[in-house]
């Protein structure tokens, strides 16, 4: 018995010893400089590195630093361009089930603005933001209902239907006599925004696809396993293909997959969304995948970034977020589509063409059509 | 004389999970140095994040509340010798039932609370009973069906939340459930707290099932040493055989005690749907059957040493949102040291009990 | 000239002084006997001695020279072996494997059968411990197993053998076998320790016996000068009368009577053929018999709801096959299992809840709503430990904190506190000191006295003697032969035991 209480005084004796520096520490640590606004943000599922909403996040943060004179907090990379922002992101564990909690974790340590990064956070967000109403929160890409400039929550969506317009570009000038397919997620107006700007986009550019029966589209099913339902994307692709389509875009999120699939296995062309899809498989582990790259020609971009930067922007430069809805389009770069190494030279003989159609886009000449079912009026309007 | 000596051993048994503990905490402060961190930066930061503030100490209950219910649960088949893995399946579906009686029935809030906290235990009850029948009448192990049954609960709440019972529009994309009626939500406790003095902040959930916790620890406790049942139970988990020579009802005993810890599982979901969601969804903290076995087993299988036990990993698991917020450990490293910790205290208490154990058999043989 | 000497062992556990200072030697040729209760410190003392425990103090000297023994391997060099009351061997394996296991003969790694083969029959010869080599340990009986401990020891060349309650598994014949190789093995010079509590068995094979009682030698006699009474008396510390004293039976009506009873095992081996007896009111039934012939089982059919081939199991002329446990001990049914810890006790619980289990659900131990009612079971518990003479603190000891004895004394209480009407009484004394078996031994003449039926099983043919009215003897599940206490003798019974009389 003897050994065993010389075995818990060491431990005791052990502890004693690392608890007592922290409290001359904390006296010395104590942040020398308050930063004059601190920034959160929560990644969803696949955190830093995903190459995707999360790293364009990140992109975001970086921004902020680099105009702001801030840094990122605890961040590896070690960005500090000096301490007036501070910068803070935090990841979910793999299955995604504390975003809530790490949202409050933000907001109950004094962050003044907190971003969920992705649609995942919409209830979670929308329930914290009621505990905290000193506190901004941004969502990114998500939709809350009934808020108004007075709300502490921002809606950071995207006018996707503008960047679909330019990949239905895309589309238009490199298809060479064949039809143009879109696929399309679950069957709810968000997704037709993207249906209608790729329609017309393709429309504006190749008059051939202006004819009936050109422009083939369809929707993987009616509830949220639409998202990721890579199967009947795939069939729906093949399908596509068989009846003479060149290049499909999704907007179906995880069921993309099926179609980058068929496009690989019939070798047509498939166009991705949200992130750069092209660059994500190129830049992948397998061989297989990589393969994959070959047929994402390329995607419509939701600039995270952009968003990011955009919204610190506004809370640094106002002293405060204004509440509501924001979409962030072709202006002020809240959406593109994907040029990259990999697909750069695929696309030089047509980037001149794309970029008078943005400036159009930009400048009011061309009124996107925000759904697929005002094509057909936005076209007899038009030609 | 013989007295004293049983009261020095308990005490000893008492110091092993702290032990284990502070062995859990010298491995923290070892890796947090190998990934090159200030272990002086992580004691502060799991210190400022754990009870640097009302606030915060009062996350730590209100998180410890689900872990109490599961790691309840588990004792309670323990103490049968009965091992419920299935505790996970069986929160999954009572939490289902219940938020299904929160949604479909009018009632008024007074009777509404408790017909959904019944209902949950109900479900989960329901979804214990057909383990608890094949281990009782074909012998077939329980561990082996509980796993199978939390896979059928994960796959059957999928389903039933996507297809049938899906409530959700096209606004938002997670499958759930229609929200639960006003009646049949929890409250928050929070001005009650703030009325003697403890100043608990809105986003805190200590809300009404810290009165089901307190509630089901002091009947748990009540049945198993107050009560015939109770008592039959403890006999049965400590010798089959002698409770058999002595006339209990053997298979009867491990069923219902099987029912009751999947009773008590039903309710680790219900903080999270009836008072943070307020609608059920497959998104609900999961794994927390399992972690209700490490609880019940630092905790000795007793409802006080579960409420000890749970507070404890509640502790550990803000304290990795601590790292992650306040030092640079990166995150798979912090579920490492969380995992770690948890493994020490389970691991260190153990033999510590052993050694105790033997200990006492040498001082008495 | 002396072969082994220990020194003033000193062992002290937390709290307990386990040996103190105690002193034992054994010379070339000698058979000493170790004597005590439980609990006394034989087995601390054994287990130092085999390297399985670190005295504190002392020092063992062999033939002289101080050695010191850190486990049982250095003990095995030195050349001391010891054959454990449970035995230490691979069922499944050989005979022939069993002994050579741990001192092995290989070329090359490859095992050689034959030179330890020779060897092992030399050593059988010598001492006349014959066994079947090839025979698997598993099939042949628990005699010849324990020959086999034995020939193990040999094998390794043991000058020094410590047996550990030998002869509690054997028959009358068995003992004497064994004794007739003690002799043979003295002859040779062996030194050889021999622990156990019938006196009998001490008395006929020791030259000297040592009497330990808590943890100190209390004395060691030549064999001329002790007797049993004197053996007794220094072991517990005070006077104890063996012999029973008995009123003759005055047997009233049938309780138990169980007719054409056979079952099977779950193996599907037969294990109870054609069983008839009666157990009448004021009466003891005895069953004598080898271990391991279907006593157990038998005990379990009565006692438990479990399968039976065919048969019946009537109590007062009621068939209760269909009861299940509590309702038989609802009716009557007392039972002193025959192994309490496995079955009697449940360890970690106080004493006052072991005294109530199986009552424990009843009025006045449960109240109102099936609440357990403590301050009763406390009050009862105390009256028993008064009246039953169990010696602890407290009612609230913990039941492993007790003595084997007063384990013992607990079931028996227990069981005899509700006044059954049949008392099964399974290997009541097993394991337990004198004083303990002089108290059951009255327990059960009592209840006989009040007119309870009593069935005693139990393995030693004398305890069978002293206490039955009438006797059977079973073998391989039948009962073969039935006696009355007047016309049981001995030699007859054992007869009985081993077949060798199955025709008659």
């Amino acid at each position: 018995m003897k050994r065993c209480i010389i075995f818990l005084l060491a431990l005791l004796l052990a502890l004693s010893f690392f608890s007592c520096k922290p409290k001359e520490k904390a006296v010395e640590v104590k942040e020398p400089e308050v930063p004059d606004y601190k920034v959160g943000i929560v990644f969803d599922i696949g955190g830093k590195g995903d190459k995707s909403f999360n790293d364009s996040a990140y992109a975001g943060l970086v921004t902020t630093a680099r105009e702001y004179k801030g840094y990122i907090k605890d961040d590896p990379d070690k960005v500090d361009f000096g301490k007036n922002i501070e910068l803070k992101y935090l990841e979910p564990k793999p299955g995604g089930q504390d975003r809530e909690i790490l949202l409050r974790v933000l907001a109950e340590d004094g962050y003044n603005l907190v971003i969920g990064v992705g649609f995942m956070f919409t209830d979670s967000l929308g329930k914290v933001a009621k505990e905290f109403p000193n506190v901004h929160f941004g969502l990114i890409d998500g939709w809350i209902p009934d808020l108004n400039e007075s709300s502490n929550i921002t809606c950071l969506g995207f006018a996707e239907h503008e960047g679909s317009f330019l990949t239905g570009a895309v589309a238009g000038l490199m298809n060479k006599g064949g039809k143009v397919g879109f696929i399309g997620g679950m069957d709810i107006p968000l997704i037709h925004k993207f249906h209608g700007g790729f329609y017309a986009g393709a429309m504006y550019v190749n008059p051939e696809l202006r004819k009936e029966g050109m422009l083939l589209g369809q929707y993987c099913g009616k509830d949220p396993s639409a998202f990721n339902d890579p199967k009947t994307a795939e069939s729906i692709a093949v399908n596509m293909y068989k009846q003479g389509a060149t290049i499909v875009y999704h907007a179906a999120g995880g069921s993309g997959t099926g179609l980058f699939k068929a496009a690989k296995d019939m070798n047509k062309i498939s166009i991705g969304v949200d992130s750069d899809q092209g660059f994500t498989y190129a830049t992948a582990e397998s061989a297989e995948e990589r393969e994959i790259a070959e047929h994402i020609l390329t995607s419509m971009l939701k600039r995270v970034d952009n968003a990011v930067f955009l919204t610190a922007k506004e809370l640094i430069d106002t002293g405060k977020n204004t509440g509501g809805y924001r979409a962030f389009g072709l202006a002020d770069g809240g959406v593109g589509y994907a040029v990259n190494e990999f697909n750069k030279k695929k696309l030089a003989d047509i980037t001149d063409q794309l970029e008078k159609i943005k400036q159009k886009i930009i400048s009011g000449e061309i009124v996107v059509p925000d759904d697929d079912a005002k094509v057909k009026d936005w076209a007899a309007k038009t030609f | 004389m013989l007295k004293l000596k049983i009261d020095k051993y308990r005490l000893y048994e008492l110091l092993s999970p702290i032990i284990g503990f502070l062995a859990a905490i010298i491995v923290l402060l070892i890796i947090v140095i190998v990934v090159g961190e200030s272990p002086a930066k992580a004691v502060s930061a799991v210190f400022k994040f754990t009870m640097s503030t009302t606030a915060r100490l009062a996350t730590v209950f209100s998180i410890a509340i689900p872990l109490f219910f599961a790691g309840l649960a588990v004792a309670l088949a323990f103490r049968a010798g009965v091992f419920n893995i299935g505790a996970e399946g069986q929160y999954f579906i009572g939490g289902l039932v219940g938020a299904m009686a929160g949604i479909y029935l009018r009632l008024p809030a007074f009777i509404h609370i408790p017909v959904v906290v019944l209902f949950s235990m109900i479900g989960g009850a329901l979804w214990a009973l057909i383990p608890a029948i094949l281990k009782v009448t074909k012998g077939i192990h329980e561990v082996i069906t509980t796993i199978m049954f939390n896979n059928i609960a994960l796959a059957l709440v999928n389903y039933l939340v996507n297809e049938p019972l899906s409530g959700r529009g096209t606004s938002s994309l997670e499958a759930q459930t229609h929200e639960i009626r006003k009646t049949a939500l929890f409250g928050k406790l929070n001005n009650l707290f703030r009325a003697i003095g403890w100043n608990v902040p809105d986003h805190v959930y200590l809300d009404y099932s810290l009165i089901v916790a307190i509630l089901m620890g002091i009947l748990v406790w009540f049945l198993l040493f107050r009560m015939r049942y109770g008592f039959e139970i403890r006999s049965v988990g400590t010798s089959l055989d002698v409770s058999h020579y002595a006339g209990i009802r053997v298979k009867h005993i491990q069923i219902g005690a099987f029912l009751i810890s999947g009773a008590l599982a039903g309710l680790v979901g219900s903080q999270e749907i009836f008072a943070i969601r307020g609608f059920y969804t497959f998104e609900i903290a999961s794994g927390l059957g399992f972690e209700g076995i490490a609880i019940a087993l630092i905790g000795r299988n007793s409802p006080l040493g579960v409420v000890f036990s749970a507070i404890l990993f509640a502790f550990l698991k803000q304290a990795g949102y601590g790292l992650q917020l306040y030092t640079s450990v990166p995150n798979a490293v912090i579920y490492v040291i969380t995992g770690l910790m948890i493994i020490f205290i389970v691991v260190i208490n153990e033999i510590m009990t052993r050694y105790i154990r033997a200990l006492r058999k040498k001082e008495a043989g | 000239m002396t072969l082994l000497d220990m020194r003033e062992i000193t062992k002290v556990y937390p709290g307990v002084r386990a040996n103190d200072n105690v002193s034992f030697s054994l010379n070339q040729g000698e058979v000493h006997a170790l004597v005590g209760e439980n609990g006394a410190g034989k087995t601390t003392l054994m287990k130092i001695l085999y390297g399985l425990q670190k005295p504190d103090s002392g020092m063992i000297c062999l033939k002289g020279k101080a050695i010191s023994i850190k486990n049982p391997r250095d003990a095995i060099n030195h050349g001391i072996g010891m054959v454990h009351q449970h035995f230490m061997l691979v069922p499944p394996f050989t005979v022939l494997e069993n002994i050579i296991l741990g001192k092995e003969t290989h070329r090359a790694g490859v095992l050689r059968m034959e030179e330890p083969a020779k060897e092992a029959e030399k050593i059988m010869q010598k001492n006349g411990l014959i066994v079947d080599l090839n025979e698997r340990v598993e099939d042949i009986p628990v005699g010849l197993q324990q020959r086999v401990e034995i020939l193990k020891i040999l094998y390794r060349g043991a000058e020094i053998l410590v047996f550990d309650e030998p002869t509690a598994v054997l028959t009358p014949q068995e003992v004497d076998e064994l004794f007739k190789t003690l002799k043979k093995m003295k002859k040779q010079g062996k030194g050889i320790i021999f622990i156990s509590h019938k006196l009998d068995e001490v008395l006929a094979i020791a030259d000297r016996i040592t009497v330990i009682r808590r943890g100190k030698v209390v004395k060691t006699l030549k064999c001329e000068e002790a007797t049993k009474p004197l053996i007794a008396e220094l072991m517990v510390g005070k006077p104890v009368f063996m012999e029973v004293e008995k009123k003759p039976s005055s047997p009233g009506k049938v309780i138990l009577r169980i007719k054409n009873l056979s079952r099977t095992s779950e193996r599907g081996h037969k294990v109870l053929t054609d069983i008839n007896l009666t157990v009448r009111e004021g009466e003891i039934y005895g069953i004598a018999g080898v271990e391991g012939n279907g006593q157990s089982e038998l005990v379990q059919a009565i006692a438990e709801h479990v399968k039976l081939e065919s048969g019946e199991i009537l109590i007062e002329e009621e068939n209760i096959l269909d009861w299940d446990v509590r309702t038989r001990r609802e009716n009557g049914m007392g039972h002193i299992p025959e192994d309490r810890h496995k079955y009697g006790l449940l360890l970690p619980f106080t004493l006052a809840d072991n005294l109530v289990l199986g009552q424990h659900h009843r009025p006045p131990f449960v109240k109102g709503f099936q609440i357990v009612d403590t301050p009763e079971i406390r009050k009862f518990a105390r009256a028993t430990i008064q009246s039953y003479d169990i010696r602890v603190p407290s009612e609230l000891t913990p039941a492993n904190a007790l003595s084997g004895g007063n384990q013992q004394k607990a079931i028996v209480a227990r069981e005899m506190r509700f006044e059954p009407k049949l008392l099964l009484a399974a290997q009541p004394t097993r394991g337990v000191d004198v004083g303990a078996t002089e108290f059951i031994y009255k327990q059960l003449t009592t209840a006989r006295d009040k007119g309870k039926a009593v069935l005693l099983v139990s393995a030693d043919l004398d305890e069978i003697l002293t206490l039955s009215d009438r006797i059977g003897v079973i073998f391989k599940g039948k009962i073969i032969k039935e006696f009355t206490q007047a016309e049981a003798t001995r030699e007859e019974i054992g007869l009985y035991m081993t077949g060798e009389q199955e025709s008659a």
